[in-house]
Order: structure tokens, then C-alpha cells, then sequence
């Protein structure tokens, strides 16, 4: 069977069942459940094997269209006609599938205003953009320790807990290594040094952890600036300059 | 002696957000009826083709250049910073736009996904701001929009915001309408299909 990979990214299980819906040009409100139960599961599958990280609302929703299922398999009416099971089971799926489409088409209209209020421009919006370089701001910890944590998530993942001892003669190796780097009158990003470190083959979590202890000491002696060009952007680094 | 329509001017001119009613009264004086004086200016510049525009922006009035120079002012401010918020921002922003004041749990149940990372980023950014607390269970807090979501939007206010069944026409038809109807909530019941 050939597989076709959509790399659409799914808001969420609502989202992900709204999008199989639309595909099999099936009426939202009578679902063929079992069909799009066994679509949502290969869905999964797949997103499995991709080794994207499925978060755990969409095995609950897995789970509910599985009972869901199994409720329309159960006869609705006995022989005689006694008893009778109130409801059809899709029913409240279908209203949060229809509530979700309704919001999901209003942030698409939102986002259209946005696009095209960017057009008006006001005094305050151009005082944001800037025609001379801008002022820089000094790093807050908060981002810096964010930057942090992403790159550790690139980085190649270590063994579990272990003890760490930091030999302090390779931070002074690495801080001399990073003011080589960036001797140049242009401040440099810090993903841009550490590229260096990528093509080097050198980027472990390991080494991250060097480099930002060293970058912690180059500020601490005042050697290097480390600034962020607008609020949440990216940061740089600059030799302070006038020593 | 300045006319208070040129004072406005001046105000509105200068001034780096929305200039609410009231701040402007207090200026050229509470008798002004300054929709007026606004409305005036804005047709000055309409009829003498001025690259400027007044516009009502969250409660309050606001000077803009007009759409079409957008892009030659992008050429002199070159860092231009396209405001965008992501998928999952969007539709929070939606939701709490339309529902507000409205709790964390019910935002989860429209979007089906976890929502703790977006309201922080949302309350953050200053698009939405807490409003008190819920009677319910355990007290969740409300969620509702601020001026700066009105500003970022371009809205006048929140009956600015596009009608939500204007939503449902534009995409389904009237054709979608008809369908609800002829399924009632007890016509579940005789639904032969059961999604075999």
C-alpha cells in the first residue's frame, strides 16, 4: 500500500480528525466512525515512526473514537423495541468537531486582519522598526537560559544523571577560543557560534555546557556584551570594546 | 488662536498609541465634540490626498499612514518586523475573543489540546489579561482580551470583531444551516448510518 506523508502540522486530535474529514469529503455530522477511527490510527502510526513527539490528547482521542465505535456496533433498539439507548454516541464529538472548526476559521480571519492591519503603520509601530541600528538591550537571564535549553535539546542528548566536574583549564581554553571568534567589530549571534561548534562535529550536550560557562565568565570579566537587538530576539555577542 | 481640530491634529500626530475620548477632552475641552473635528480632518486628508489617516483603534483615536505606503516605508525601515502570532495563538486569541471572560478549561475543550503554554505567551504579550476568577470548581481563572489585542487588530472595539455566523455562511454555505436544521438534536436517534 503506498503511503503518501503529509507533513501538515496538526494543532491537536481536533484538528488532525477535522483535516481527515475534509480529505474524505465526509459530512461532519454523520461521520463513518469506523473509517476515520482506522485513518486517525494509521495517522498516529505514522507520526510514530516519524518520531514526532505525539502528545498524550491524541491517544485519548484515539480512545474515544474507539468507544465511540464500539457503541455504534452495539444495536440500538432490542427485538422487541423495549429497549432503546438514548442519543447517537458521535453526537458529542460532532459538537466539539464543530465547535473547533468554528474557532479554527476565526483565527484563520483573525490572522487575515493581522496581515493586513500591518499596513497601517503608526508612529508607534515605525518607532519599533528602526532606519539607524538599534538600541540594544542588555540580555535578560530568563532568555539567555532559554537559548540554553533549546540548544541543549539540539544537542545530542548525554546518558542519564551523572556527576559533572568541569575542568576549569578548559573553560580558559574555550573562553579564548570564543574571543577569537567574535574579535570582529560585528556582534555575532549566538547561533552563529555555534554553528562553529556544528561543523566542527563538536556540538555535544558536553561541549554547550562548556561553552556557555565560558560565555558566563567572558561577561562576568566584562570582556563580551551579550545583548538581544529587540525584546525576544536573537542574541548577540560583541567584544566590549575600550579596554 | 489654534482651532481645536488642529490641536487634535497635533495630539494624534505625535502620540505613540490610541488616544482615548476622554484624554483628548481633557485636552481641547469637554464640550468638544470631537468625532466630529476627527471626522473633518480625516476628509481634509482624504480630499487633498495626504498619506495619513485617523482611525477609531481600541476606544480611542489613532493616526496612520494609509495601506498603500506600507511598502515604501518598508524600504526605509528595513528591520520590519511583521507582527505574526502562530496557529495555536490564533486560535486561543479566538476563542477567548469570542467567549470572554472565559476559563483555561473551556479553551482546552474547543482546541482539544493542552493550552497552559499559549495563555502564558498570550498573557505575556499583553493580548490578554486576567479578569477575576470563575464561581465554578476550584475557582479558574477568567481570561479576557486588553486594548493592545484591540490595537494589534486594528479594532475599534470588541463589536469590531467579525460576526462569528458571518464565519460559517462564508465557508459552508447556506446550504450548512439547512443541514442543522434538518437534523435536530432527536433526529439523532433515527439516524440509520452507524458508521460502519
Amino acid at each position: 500500500m503506498k503511503c503518501i506523508v503529509h507533513l501538515d502540522i496538526f494543532e491537536g486530535p481536533l484538528d488532525l480528525l477535522l483535516f481527515l474529514i475534509e480529505k474524505n469529503e465526509i459530512e461532519i455530522l454523520n461521520i463513518p466512525i469506523a473509517e476515520v477511527t482506522e485513518q486517525y490510527l494509521r495517522y498516529i502510526k505514522l507520526m510514530e515512526n516519524l518520531d514526532l513527539h505525539i502528545a498524550s490528547e491524541y491517544f485519548m482521542m484515539a480512545a474515544k473514537l474507539l468507544y465511540i465505535k464500539s457503541l455504534m456496533l452495539i444495536p440500538r433498539k432490542s427485538i422487541d423495541g423495549e429497549i432503546e439507548l438514548e442519543g447517537d454516541p458521535r453526537e458529542s464529538l460532532v459538537r466539539q468537531l464543530l465547535e473547533y472548526k468554528k474557532y479554527k476559521e476565526m483565527a484563520i480571519r483573525l490572522s487575515d486582519i493581522l496581515e493586513e492591519e500591518a499596513n497601517y503603520i503608526s508612529r508607534q509601530e515605525s518607532n519599533k522598526r528602526s532606519d539607524v541600528p538599534v538600541d540594544t538591550e542588555e540580555v535578560e537571564l530568563y532568555s539567555l537560559v532559554k537559548a540554553f535549553r533549546e540548544l541543549m535539546k539540539r544537542a545530542q542528548a548525554p546518558e542519564p544523571s551523572m556527576d559533572v566536574f568541569i575542568d576549569e583549564s578548559r573553560i580558559l581554553e574555550e573562553t579564548e577560543l570564543i574571543l577569537k571568534l567574535i574579535t570582529s567589530e560585528t556582534p555575532m549571534s549566538l547561533e552563529r557560534l555555534m554553528r562553529y561548534y556544528i561543523h566542527r562535529d563538536e556540538f555535544t550536550v558536553w561541549k554547550v555546557i562548556i561553552i556557555f560557562i565560558s560565555l558566563l565568565y567572558l561577561m562576568r570579566d566584562k570582556k563580551i556584551i551579550v545583548f538581544q537587538d529587540s525584546p525576544y530576539g536573537r542574541i548577540m555577542v560583541r567584544v566590549r570594546d575600550g579596554e | 488662536m489654534e482651532s481645536k481640530k488642529a490641536i487634535i491634529e497635533a495630539l494624534l500626530f505625535l502620540s505613540s498609541r490610541p488616544l482615548k475620548d476622554e484624554e483628548i477632552k481633557a485636552i481641547v475641552g469637554r464640550d468638544v465634540n470631537i468625532d466630529i473635528l476627527i471626522e473633518q480632518l480625516e476628509e481634509e486628508y482624504r480630499s487633498s490626498g495626504r498619506a495619513f489617516t485617523i482611525r477609531r483603534v481600541a476606544n480611542g483615536y489613532q493616526m496612520f499612514t494609509r495601506p498603500e505606503y506600507s511598502p515604501y516605508i518598508d524600504m526605509l525601515f528595513k528591520e520590519r518586523r511583521r507582527r505574526s502570532l502562530s496557529r495555536a495563538a490564533l486560535e486561543t486569541l479566538a476563542i477567548i475573543a469570542y467567549k470572554q471572560p472565559t476559563t483555561k478549561s473551556e479553551i482546552e475543550w474547543v482546541r482539544g489540546v493542552d493550552s497552559s503554554g499559549v495563555i502564558k505567551n498570550l498573557l505575556e504579550r499583553g493580548l490578554i489579561t486576567v479578569v477575576g476568577r470563575s464561581t465554578s470548581i476550584g475557582r479558574p481563572l477568567l481570561y479576557a482580551t486588553t486594548d493592545k489585542f484591540l490595537e494589534l487588530f486594528g479594532l475599534s472595539d470588541l463589536g469590531d470583531l467579525p460576526a462569528i455566523d458571518e464565519i460559517g455562511a462564508l465557508e459552508e454555505g447556506a446550504g450548512f444551516e439547512d443541514e442543522v436544521k434538518q437534523v435536530p438534536l432527536e433526529g439523532w436517534n433515527n439516524l440509520e448510518e452507524r458508521g460502519r
